[in-house]
């Protein structure tokens, strides 16, 4: 029996309504339980921020494209090496490291539970590998559908309950767990030199509209009962004016879901621009955010750019194509057979550059202008918008209007006319910060019932102690410290063991990869659907006994089963 | 002060050396320096027969002779800032990398990534130098950014990648890609016989 206590804590748990409370947690075995004995190691958190271990709801950290974003920079690779120490891997990388730099840097920030933002289900043993040699965090993977010829003809015929099948029995194949649209429709559109540019463009040969893709795909989302919703990356990223396309496709979601939002839509800064070509561009996010705050069903997510070089990777692979023929460096696309596809290209965001120094706003104006926290949660699309080590500069910066400012005027002088940030006066509170870097994340992903993003009693002991007291660090004026603090934890505790403390990883720790087997009747089993046998066999460059994830790729397995109307 | 660093025929090994303390500033403070092999760390005196003539305040003052069987010693005058070194015989790759300032000169042949991403001083070598002379690292963007790289023999593939600031003059021929994505660049190529890549 392995027991901790951790005393004098400052604990804000968003999940539990505790903001600010001094109390004590007891660990026993991994959990947060009501008490200890008298024999339990004790940690002293004299009166320190206390948080549930943080959890990012979207990023990209492991599988083929994140992999092929390193193959492609060897240069990138030259930074942030350490050395092998103790029970610790070297490390390599910056943008796209090593899994283990992703693992030991995610720790040391408190970061205890990470998703997987785009898994294309062909290649998915490569995600589950990586996963394995991510020891610090749990890990879990979004699955893409967004070009799935199985789906897009079952959406043809109306034939919802068909989707939801589908998608049942690919996530219980390939051990995913959740449904990721990535510009629907749009990378298999590009596989016939095109692309679709909004929600009602039609796919080639398919001819169902990226709308009716959404729409079905919320409603299968919604028959299998998973626990988080479809999780979408809207058409037409990155273009000005997209804010209309993104304002129509949320405008699709009805509410269908008590317990969470119908929707997750990612990384929406690549999604809030104004303006008709890259001369006149500007800022829509308060159209946005404005929708956002009027609709509970929906939840985003900040994709925040911060400034220097990072590695931008996506399933859409048309929009990387363009990005290409924008920058004409070295650019990677890829094609997953009757599936998904990708897209990589290296790049740097520079604050002397106007169309940067927007992007660089809206992120920021989404978090302050969405009213609920719970609403707009903190991410970079690591590392499409920036390496998450930036996390905590973007604290800052949604903490204090002073720091906001002082960057604000280092930025492209011309910015102040196209975006409202330097309007905006408000700062976020510490459980403000504390919602959009777990307890929002945990609850937008469906995962607090398992234990992650609050420290109930029977909750996962993933703990993150911050080397600050919040009764004496104003954020306002004190961001330095806010930054610093959140760059490094005092002690971040995974499954009740201390793994990493004041920058440094302790231990060499075992990830458990979460994923869902949606339980359907025999009727809806593809697995033997003899159409689904026929076309899989026919088009596919592999056997379908030989396409299904094995056991033996998860550490820990987490399975959730979920009963279906099916 | 002339330093003499001659390679012990019994140092020979399969396994490269990397030397990257093999540079004039670092022998002002005497010779008791460490370089590497495979996983090894040795002292310097393992390696080499060390003779040390007359002494210097001044790093211009510090001349380094390499004799030897030294083609596969790696890293020799990695970031060195001034000096001279000087090599009898052949050298390993990657010598006078990130180079500043000083002067190298090698009167074998040279080996890949000779003067990569250097931003300063002299490299002349006497003999052919191969793949990657005075280029970039693989995958960056932006290669040798000043100094000069004169090369009396043949050069190899992926002359000056990514160059960006610099003189490159090559006397022989050189091989495929020279210059490619080269920024700044007056000339370049002045027939097979001599390759030229100036800023």
């Amino acid at each position: 029996m392995n027991e901790l206590l951790i005393k004098n804590a400052c604990v804000i748990d968003p999940l539990r309504g505790i903001n600010a409370e001094t109390m004590d947690i007891a660990i026993r075995d991994g959990r947060i339980v009501e008490e200890v004995s008298g024999a339990a190691e004790v940690i002293d958190a004299h009166g320190m921020l206390t948080l549930p271990g943080g959890v990012d709801s979207h990023t990209h950290i492991c599988g083929t494209k994140v992999n092929f974003g390193r193959y492609m920079s060897p240069e990138d690779m030259r930074a942030g090496r350490t050395p092998r120490r103790g029970p610790l891997h070297a490390t390599s990388g910056y943008s796209v490291p090593t899994t283990y730099g992703n693992s030991y840097r995610y720790s040391v920030m408190g970061y205890t539970t990470l998703l997987e933002g785009a898994m294309a289900p062909l290649e998915a043993r490569h995600t589950h590998e990586e996963f394995l040699y991510t020891p610090l965090q749990d890990t879990m993977a979004n699955v893409l559908f967004d070009g799935n010829w199985g789906i897009m003809e079952a959406i043809r015929d109306g034939d919802t309950k068909r989707v939801a099948a589908i998608i049942a029995w690919t996530l219980r194949a390939v051990k995913g767990f959740a449904i990721k649209l990535t510009n629907p429709g749009g990378t298999e559109a590009w596989q016939w030199g095109k692309n679709v540019s909004c929600i009602r463009d039609p796919v080639p040969y398919f001819e169902v509209t990226p709308a009716e893709i959404i729409r079905s795909m919320v409603e299968a989302n919604e028959l299998l009962h998973l626990p988080h919703s479809v999780h979408l990356h809207c058409n037409n990223l990155g273009t000005p004016g997209n804010y209309t396309c993104t304002l129509g496709s949320l405008g699709l979601i009805p509410d269908l879901n008590k317990k969470r939002q119908t929707l997750y839509a990612t990384h929406v800064q690549f999604h809030a621009y104004g303006g008709s070509d890259w001369r006149d561009i500007s800022s829509k996010s308060e159209p946005i955010a404005n929708f956002v705050s009027m609709r509970p069903q929906i939840v985003m997510d900040m994709g925040q750019v911060m400034f220097g070089r990072t590695t931008t990777m996506t399933a859409d692979g048309p929009m990387e194509f363009n990005l290409y023929r924008l920058h004409h460096e070295k650019w990677s696309n890829h094609d997953v057979e009757l599936e998904t596809g990708s897209g990589i290209i290296p790049v740097i965001y520079r604050r002397k550059n106007l169309v940067n120094s927007i992007m660089w706003a809206i992120g920021l104006e989404l978090a302050l202008l969405t009213k609920s926290p719970w609403q707009c949660l903190l991410t970079t699309d690591n590392p499409n918008g920036a390496p998450f080590v930036r996390y905590p500069e973007i604290i800052g910066l949604l903490m204090s209007k002073k720091y906001r400012d002082a960057e604000f005027a280092t930025l492209h002088p011309d910015t102040a006319s196209r975006v409202p940030l330097p309007a905006i006066e408000r700062e976020l509170d510490w459980y403000e910060i504390a919602v959009m870097t777990r307890a929002g994340q945990a609850k937008a992903l469906g995962i607090q019932e398992f234990g992650k993003g609050h420290l109930g009693p029977g909750a996962d002991a993933d703990v993150a102690i911050y080397p600050l007291r919040i009764d004496e660090v104003d954020p306002s004026t004190d961001y330095h410290k806010v930054v610093d603090a959140f760059s490094q934890t005092e002690y971040t505790i995974k499954r009740g063991r201390v793994v990493a403390r004041r920058g440094e990883c302790l231990v060499d720790g075992s990830n458990a990869t979460f994923w869902v087997s949606p339980k359907v009747s025999e009727a809806y089993d593809m697995g033997k659907d003899p159409d689904f046998i026929e076309k899989f066999d026919r088009y596919y460059t592999v056997r379908m006994r030989n396409y299904p994830v094995q056991d033996e790729y998860l550490n820990r397995n987490r399975c959730i089963e979920t009963e279906t109307e099916l | 002060m002339k330093v003499t660093l001659a390679m012990k025929p019994a140092a020979k090994s399969f396994i490269p050396i990397e030397a990257e303390s093999i540079v004039p500033k670092n022998f002002l403070a005497g010779t008791d320096l460490l370089v590497w092999r495979g996983n090894r760390e040795l002292r310097l005196d393992e390696v080499f027969s060390v003779s040390v003539e007359g002494d210097a305040d001044h790093l211009e003052d510090v001349e380094v002779v390499l004799s030897g069987d030294t083609f596969r010693l790696k890293r020799v005058g990695e970031y060195m800032d001034g000096g001279k070194i000087t090599v009898l015989g052949g050298i390993g790759m990657h010598c006078g990398n990130f180079m500043s300032g000083g002067t190298i000169e090698v009167h074998g042949n040279a080996d890949g990534w000779l003067g990569r991403e250097m931003a300063g001083g002299t490299i002349l070598c006497r003999g052919d130098a191969a793949d990657y002379c005075a280029s970039g690292y693989r995958g960056g963007r932006k290669g040798m950014t000043g100094g000069t790289v004169e090369v009396f023999g043949r050069a190899g593939d992926f002359l000056a990648e990514s160059i960006a600031g610099g003189t490159v003059t090559v006397h022989g021929d050189a091989g495929d890609m020279a210059g490619r994505r080269c920024t700044a660049v007056r000339s370049l190529f002045t027939g097979t016989a001599a390759a030229r890549v100036r800023t």
